[in-house]
């Protein structure tokens, strides 16, 4: 499974996995802990994305335990800290926990997050291709050769200086747009 | 390549993890002592942070139109069944749609609130043991206490608290009762769905519950079929189940 959602067909595997285990999750979360149903939904989403990133980051190489036990494991923490957020109840870690040491990306501070939105809308303004060359590149952790097949260029070669002006480029549109407040 | 773009390609090597041990040493070193050097990193951080955030948002949001293709807790699976069965379904699904909805309109207004409240009456509790003096804050009893005197929030929160191994049929049944009670419908639905398919002498009322769930948001294609189920067994709830029937048809 690794492989797959490491490999082009990510999505399609991500999706399959979505769909297995969403309902039962939701279920779970309800039923054990004070969310709601849209709460339950909102972190089994996020819960996905941290999945994937964990995999493509290699946080995880190897899920020793079953796709469900980690998908909850790293499912129960972010209720945890929903509930922390909203000053509910807070169950106590449970033995048996999956180590979660590795699991979260962490969250940027208010000021930082700003910038990560200018940045975002940057990225909006450098359009395509250049902004799927960044996001296959950083994001979903693509090599040269692979972008090259997805977006049908001729080399890695050509991906490389595209990445590297393209990233130029959004450096450009950053200051320009948002100088002022930086 | 410029010497920007060999900056570049090693503050990625850098983050990825991938250089050696010397060359990453020595990264560290010069972030720490050149500055011009230290700013290029950050300015570099900042933008891949950002081209990071956004590619986030966007799988989360692809996730979530994902979501709105599920359907939610279906009863079973017809995935075997043949194409005929499935528009034979769908053909009945239709027509049903199309008896019921001219129920509702001959009846100008059906007002499923007022059905609900006629029928409507929480779980009454009916402890196996006698009271004590004394009752521990957090034990079973203490809980359906607060139950059988209307705190329907406090109950929520105490059995939310409550370990799994604390939990029961009962418990569970009480707070799905709670839930429906505080117009939390769908944490409802949830708890007297699973309960309902399990071998319990909640069942019966779970369907129950249910069905007024259903009415509750105006979802009489769930509400009917378990309306009906019930008014075919031998439960003290067939003759509710009946005269909900009733009133909806007329």
């Amino acid at each position: 499974m690794i492989e797959r959602i490491k490999s082009k067909d990510s999505e399609q595997e991500l999706r399959e996995v979505y769909s297995k285990y969403r309902n039962e999750f939701l279920l779970w979360a309800v039923k054990h802990y004070d969310c709601t149903m849209e709460e339950a939904k909102d972190v089994f989403q996020q819960t996905i994305v941290i999945f994937y990133e964990n995999i493509i980051y290699g946080k995880v190489t190897v899920i020793s335990t079953q796709v469900k036990t980690y998908l909850f494991g790293i499912g129960k923490n972010k209720i945890l800290e929903l509930l922390r957020a909203k000053k509910k109840n807070m169950p106590q870690f449970e033995e048996g926990d999956i180590d979660i040491q590795h699991i979260f990306y962490n969250e940027p501070n208010a000021e930082y997050e700003e910038k990560l939105v200018q940045m975002e809308s940057s990225l909006a303004l450098l359009g395509d291709p250049c902004k799927s060359i960044l996001e296959h590149y950083y994001y979903h952790k693509k090599s040269m050769m692979e972008i090259s097949e997805i977006l049908d260029y001729k080399n890695r070669e050509t991906v490389k200086n595209m990445k590297y002006k393209c990233l130029q480029r959004l450096k450009q549109i950053f200051k320009t747009e948002f100088n002022s407040n930086n | 390549m410029d010497k920007h773009q060999n900056e570049i390609d090693l503050f990625d090597q850098y983050t990825d993890g991938i250089l050696n041990k010397d060359l990453s040493t020595s990264v560290e070193e010069r972030l720490s002592s050149d500055r011009e050097f230290a700013a290029g990193f950050e300015e570099y951080k900042l933008l891949t942070d950002g081209i990071k955030y956004s590619g986030r948002k966007k799988l989360l949001q692809k996730v979530k139109s994902w979501d709105k293709q599920i359907v939610e807790f279906p009863d079973q699976d017809h995935s075997g069944k043949s194409r005929f069965i499935r528009w034979y379904y769908f053909a009945a699904a239709i027509s049903f749609f199309i008896i019921a909805s001219a129920i509702i309109y001959s009846s100008f207004k059906t007002n499923y609130e007022t059905i609900v409240a006629n029928n409507y009456m929480p779980y009454t509790y009916i402890p196996e043991t006698t009271r004590g003096d004394k009752i521990d804050a957090n034990s079973m009893e203490n809980i359906f206490t607060f139950y059988d005197q209307g705190e329907y929030v406090q109950t929520i929160q105490m059995i939310n608290k409550l370990d799994a191994a604390e939990r029961s049929e009962l418990s569970d049944y009480i707070l799905a009762n709670a839930y429906q009670a505080t117009g939390k419908f769908d944490e409802a639905i949830v708890i007297y769905g699973e309960i309902a398919n399990m071998e319990s002498i909640y069942s019966s009322g779970s369907k129950w519950y249910l069905a007024l769930c259903y009415l509750s948001k105006k979802d009489l294609n769930k509400a009917v079929p378990l309306l009906e189920n019930l008014q075919q067994s031998k439960t003290s709830y067939a003759p509710k189940a009946k005269s909900v029937l009733e009133e909806l048809n007329k």
